[in-house]
C-alpha cells in the first residue's frame, strides 16, 4: 500500500476530475429532470434520477485508480461536493454527507485489497458497496419507510444497475485506456497489480 | 444576518440541523423549517432573487414528484402513522403521507439553499483551512478547479467536437471525450502543481483573509439545531 501523503498534484488531479464529472453530472441532471417530468403524474417521479446515479461515483473510482493511495475516493467525493456547493448546489451542506458516504462506499473494496487490486471484480464491488451505503443514506433522508416497498426496491435495483454500468464498467474502461496509453506515472500497471 | 456567520460554524449548524430534521416526520415541522430557510435567504444580500428563482423551480418540481409518490405509493406503516393525526382530508390519509414526503424535500432544500447561496466561496475555503484544519493544498486545489470550471467546460466541448470532425459519433455519456479529458486533467495537474510549487506554494503559506469565530457564530451553530429539535420533538 502506498502510504505517502497526498501531494499538491494529487489534490489538483482530484479537483480537476471532480469538475469534469461535475459537467457530466449536469447532463445527467437535465436527463433526470426530463425523466422525472414524465414519471411524476404516475407517482414514479422519485425514480427519475436513479438511472444516472452511477455517474456520481465515477470520479472517486477513477482517482482511486490513478493515484492509488488510501482515502483518495473519499477526498475526491468531498472535493466534488464542495465544488458543487461553491457553484450553488440546492442541497447545500447535505451533499457533503452524501459525498462522504459515497466515497466510503467506493473505497471499502479497494481498502480490503490494500489498494493492490484494480480488477473489474473490485470496481463492481465498489459500485455495489457505494450503492448500498448511499441507499441507506437517501433512505434516511427521503424517508423510504413512508413509501411502498416495491418503489423502494425499484429505487435500489435501478441505482445498482446504473452503478454497475457507470462506476463498475465505464470507469474501469476509461482507466484501462489511460493505463494502456502509458500516461500514468505510478509504478505499477493494473494488470501487474492484479497478478 | 446569515451572511456574516462564520462559514465553518454555519456548516456545522446547518449540518446538525439537517440531521435532526431527518429524524422528524411531520409536515408542520418541514413547513416551519422551509419558512425559516426563506427568511435566511430573503434577508441575505448575497442571494440574488433571480438565482433563487432559478434554483427554486427544480426544487419545487422534485418536491411535487415526492408528494405524488408518497400519495400514490404510500407504505402501510406510513398509513398507520398518519391515521394517528386528527387532520381529516377527503382525499384520504395518503395525502398526508405525500405532504410529509414532499415538504421534507422542500425543507432540506431550503436549508441547503440558505447555506450555498449565502456563503462566499473564498471565505468558506479560508474558514475550512483556518478553523476546520483542511490541508492548504486541498483548499487551493479546490480554488484552482473552481476558477478553471469554464475553461474545463470549453475543453470538454472541444474534445467532443474534435471527435465529431473526424466523423466519430459522440453519444450522450460517451466515454471517448471523457478519456480525452482525463488525459488533459492528468497533464494539467502536473503542470499546475509544478507552477504553484515553483512559486513557493507550501502548507506554510500565509492567508490574507483571516476568518474568526465570534459569539454570534457559536449561537447560530448551537441555536439552529436546538430550534429544529424543539420544533420537531416538543412543539409539533
Amino acid at each position: 500500500m502506498n502510504r505517502k501523503p497526498l501531494t499538491l498534484r494529487d489534490y489538483l488531479l482530484m479537483s480537476l476530475i471532480a469538475v469534469v464529472f461535475g459537467i457530466v453530472f449536469l447532463l445527467a441532471v437535465y436527463a433526470g429532470a426530463a425523466l422525472t417530468t414524465v414519471l411524476t403524474p404516475l407517482g414514479l417521479g422519485v425514480l427519475g434520477y436513479e438511472p444516472f446515479y452511477g455517474i456520481w461515483y465515477m470520479a472517486a473510482i477513477i482517482t482511486t485508480y490513478l493515484i492509488r493511495k488510501p482515502i483518495v475516493g473519499i477526498v475526491t467525493e468531498v472535493i466534488a461536493a464542495l465544488i458543487e456547493v461553491l457553484l450553488g448546489n440546492m442541497f447545500g451542506v447535505m451533499v457533503l454527507i452524501s459525498a462522504f458516504i459515497q466515497g466510503v462506499g467506493v473505497e471499502i473494496p479497494f481498502a480490503l485489497t490494500k489498494y493492490k487490486n484494480y480488477s473489474y471484480k473490485v470496481t463492481m464491488l465498489s459500485a455495489l458497496s457505494a450503492t448500498i451505503l448511499s441507499f441507506i443514506w437517501t433512505g434516511f433522508r427521503s424517508n423510504y419507510l413512508a413509501m411502498d416497498w416495491r418503489i423502494v426496491l425499484a429505487i435500489f435495483v435501478i441505482r445498482l444497475l446504473s452503478a454497475l454500468f457507470f462506476t463498475g464498467y465505464v470507469s474501469k474502461v476509461i482507466c484501462d485506456k489511460l493505463d494502456d496509453a502509458g500516461i500514468l506515472n505510478h509504478n505499477l500497471k493494473a494488470s501487474e497489480a492484479i497478478d | 444576518m446569515i451572511d456574516s456567520i462564520n462559514p465553518t460554524a454555519k456548516t456545522v449548524g446547518i449540518l446538525l440541523g439537517s440531521l435532526i430534521l431527518g429524524l422528524t416526520f411531520q409536515w408542520e415541522v418541514n413547513l416551519a423549517i422551509t419558512l425559516l430557510g426563506l427568511i435566511f435567504v430573503t434577508t441575505s444580500k448575497r442571494a440574488a432573487p433571480e438565482r433563487l428563482l432559478k434554483i427554486m423551480v427544480p426544487i419545487l418540481f422534485v418536491s411535487i414528484s415526492y408528494f405524488f409518490t408518497g400519495w400514490i405509493f404510500s407504505s402501510e406503516q406510513a398509513l398507520f402513522s398518519s391515521s394517528q393525526t386528527d387532520l381529516i382530508i377527503p382525499s384520504g390519509r395518503d395525502l398526508i403521507n405525500g405532504l410529509n414526503l414532499g415538504s421534507r424535500v422542500l425543507a432540506f432544500a431550503m436549508l441547503g439553499i440558505s447555506y450555498s447561496l449565502t456563503t462566499d466561496s473564498k471565505e468558506l475555503i479560508a474558514s475550512f483551512i483556518q478553523q476546520a484544519r483542511m490541508p492548504m493544498k486541498m483548499g487551493y486545489a479546490i480554488f484552482t478547479a473552481v476558477n478553471l470550471t469554464s475553461l474545463i467546460r470549453r475543453e470538454y466541448d472541444n474534445s467532443k467536437l474534435a471527435l465529431q470532425v473526424r466523423n466519430i459519433p459522440v453519444k450522450p455519456f460517451d466515454s471517448k471525450p471523457l478519456f480525452t479529458m482525463m488525459v488533459r486533467m492528468i497533464r494539467w495537474s502536473e503542470r499546475l502543481s509544478l507552477a504553484m510549487e515553483s512559486k513557493g506554494f507550501s502548507e506554510d503559506r500565509v492567508m490574507q483573509l483571516k476568518m474568526t469565530v465570534k459569539p454570534v457564530d457559536i449561537t447560530f451553530m448551537v441555536g439552529l439545531p436546538v430550534t429544529i429539535a424543539l420544533l420537531g420533538f416538543v412543539v409539533f
